[in-house]
């Protein structure tokens, strides 16, 4: 799922790279807000010290994830909206839909401040039985969604 | 016409000029309410090699700039430029600053930075720093890691006019009394604003004026027909005596001073005393009133209210505190009464007319409703019921059957008051 991420980001960002996730545990821990109600919780890189390439280099823009979810039938406000995230799921027997969700930052690398954070939702409806396909295809389609919406982040 | 949209065109221009030079100067990009603190001490952070303002001199301007501030002392901020964290964060500070930016976006993040800053208690930071040809420069005060102001100025290498720039810009203004340890330690236990204790005692002082009638809204007319119609006839004849009503009209204005008080905003006490005045209702077919001038009488309550309040904070101006009561008066009517000129004695019937009792108890309850504006100047809203009648608290005689009714032994009516009011609070 991840490498299919990627890809799609790749067709769009040529010279994008990759840092692990051990890098992303590294940095200190924060809550930002994006609304009155709406919180994500996430790891910013340190003030201060921007963050370099293996080769000595400095990225412009960091892509910070700082959840991926995947699941059944979720909604993001139930996850990240302070009203609503106490709500109880009753429980169901089947579900319409595959769904990821994906909070993120756009980070000035540069002057190290968050440019950008939202959260995307993003639903496939199941046919039958969820294959190795399914989850690709919702991934190539996640993708494209984050583009979109950085796209409409950037021109904000 | 080309040539008169030419001449507004560089009016505005001129115009633009003349706004845009005295700008340039010293530019303030943000500045949320701090306190300057008087014989302040403040420590001037730079990370650049070479301050723009001498420690020494900066305390003289501020001096110069604010006559309130007693005795300043400034001093160059040497630990904080060798600790790492905070270079850092001057490094990002100094890379971040510019005119657009906001208070919340130069907040220190890192959790050694955001304990250094708070921690620094009355000590005011000043974080200046040159990029090219400006002056940048950031105040931090009290216990919060997001700057209170921020600001820019021409650079010069005149250290001395760039400490009275600085001066001017942060400094100027009331500067308050630093805290003892004591008096700090008292502050920081201080509830805040959303969890204000509610006052001890809340008392209020208020005039009234209003109205008066016996029949109750939203009651049948039945219940007062009666009352309402009966006429007196040769000065004490009615079909009914119970109520006063039967005697005396029962519409009038309504006057009231009053003062109460209640304790910890919930229950309390009120004193007042109210006013009306009340025609007798002479029947007009009776020739034995051709004597008379004129036949009122003056209703003066006294009594004692306990009340029961709930205070709502609803803006920073305005404390609603919807309230009801329950009390008991006392009723004196007092008679003023007069015959014509030229009439020499007085009928029989008139000197034989009814008399009431010398004072009648009675009780009320209603619901009102303050409404205290600045914490001092209080509108009130009330209405209630008040009755007044027979004391109840002779013993009876063995021949009470026998005895006749006590005049205006229950006598009801309603009231509606708009009052006046001074309020204060003591905590």
């Amino acid at each position: 799922m991840e490498s299919s991420v990627t890809k799609s980001l790749q067709v769009f960002y040529k010279n994008l790279s990759l840092f692990p996730d051990s890098l992303y545990l590294t940095f200190p821990e924060e809550t930002q807000k994006l609304d009155e109600r709406v919180f994500l919780r996430g790891r910013f890189p340190n003030q201060g010290i921007p963050v370099k390439k293996a080769d000595g280099t400095t990225p412009t823009y960091l892509l910070l994830f700082h959840e991926f979810t995947v699941g059944l039938d979720l909604h993001r406000e139930s996850f990240f909206d302070y009203a609503l995230i106490n709500q109880e799921v009753s429980d169901k027997k089947t579900s319409e839909n595959l769904t990821i969700i994906v909070s993120y930052t756009l980070w000035d690398n540069i002057k190290q401040r968050p440019l950008f954070s939202s959260i995307i939702e993003q639903n496939q409806p199941i046919k039958g039985e969820i294959t190795l396909d399914n989850l690709v295809n919702i991934s190539q389609a996640t993708a494209q969604a984050l583009l979109v919406d950085i796209q409409r982040g950037v021109g904000k | 016409m080309k040539s008169l949209f030419l001449k507004g065109s560089l009016k505005c221009l001129f115009l633009f000029f003349v706004v845009f030079i005295p700008a340039s100067a010293s530019d303030v990009f943000f500045k949320n309410p701090y306190i300057i603190w008087k014989d302040a001490e403040v420590l001037i952070w730079t990370p650049d090699s070479i301050p723009a303002v001498k420690a020494t001199e900066f305390a003289l301007s501020l001096k110069r700039n604010n006559s309130g501030i007693g005795e300043p002392t400034a001093r160059l901020a040497g630990d904080w430029q060798r600790d790492s964290v905070a270079f850092l964060y001057s490094a990002w500070l100094k890379e971040n600053i510019d005119e657009k930016v906001h208070a919340e976006n130069l907040r220190a993040r890192a959790p050694e930075m955001v304990k250094r800053l708070t921690e620094s208690g009355d000590i005011m930071i000043l974080f200046v720093t040159r990029k090219g040809d400006q002056l940048y420069s950031v105040l931090f005060e009290g216990e919060s890691a997001e700057p209170k102001a921020a600001g820019s100025i021409p650079y010069t290498a005149d250290s001395i006019a760039m400490g009275d720039a600085l001066a001017e810009m942060f400094f100027g203004g009331h500067a308050e009394r630093r805290l003892t340890a004591e008096e700090r330690k008292k502050a920081d236990s201080r509830p805040n604003a959303y969890y204000e204790e509610i006052a001890k005692f809340h008392g209020w002082v208020g005039v009234g004026a209003g109205f008066t009638q016996a029949k109750v809204p939203f009651t049948p007319d039945s219940w007062y027909n009666r009352k309402l119609r009966s006429r007196v006839k040769s000065y004490r004849n009615t079909q009914d005596s119970l109520s006063i009503w039967n005697f005396l009209d029962d519409k009038s204005p309504l006057f009231s001073v009053y003062a109460g008080g209640t304790w910890y905003g919930f229950i309390g006490a009120e004193l007042f005393l109210r006013y009306s005045q009340h025609d007798a209702k002479l029947d007009e077919s009776d020739t034995v009133y051709k004597e008379l001038d004129h036949w009122t009488y003056n209703r003066y309550e006294i009594g004692l209210n306990i009340h029961l309040s709930t205070t709502y904070h609803t803006t920073s101006f305005l404390d609603i505190i919807p309230y009801t009561f329950l009390g008991f008066n006392y009723s004196f009517f007092s008679e003023d009464i007069g015959l014509k000129d030229g009439v020499k004695e007085a009928s029989n019937a008139y000197n034989t007319r009814i008399k009431f009792e010398s004072f009648y108890k009675g009780a009320l309850f209603g619901v009102g409703s303050h409404f205290v504006f600045y914490d001092h100047y209080g509108v009130d809203l009330r209405a209630g019921i008040a009755s007044r009648g027979r004391s109840l608290d002779r013993e009876p005689s063995p021949d009470g059957v026998a005895e006749p009714t006590v005049i205006g032994g229950s006598t009801i009516d309603c009231f509606i008051s708009l009052g006046l009011e001074y309020h204060w609070s003591l905590k």
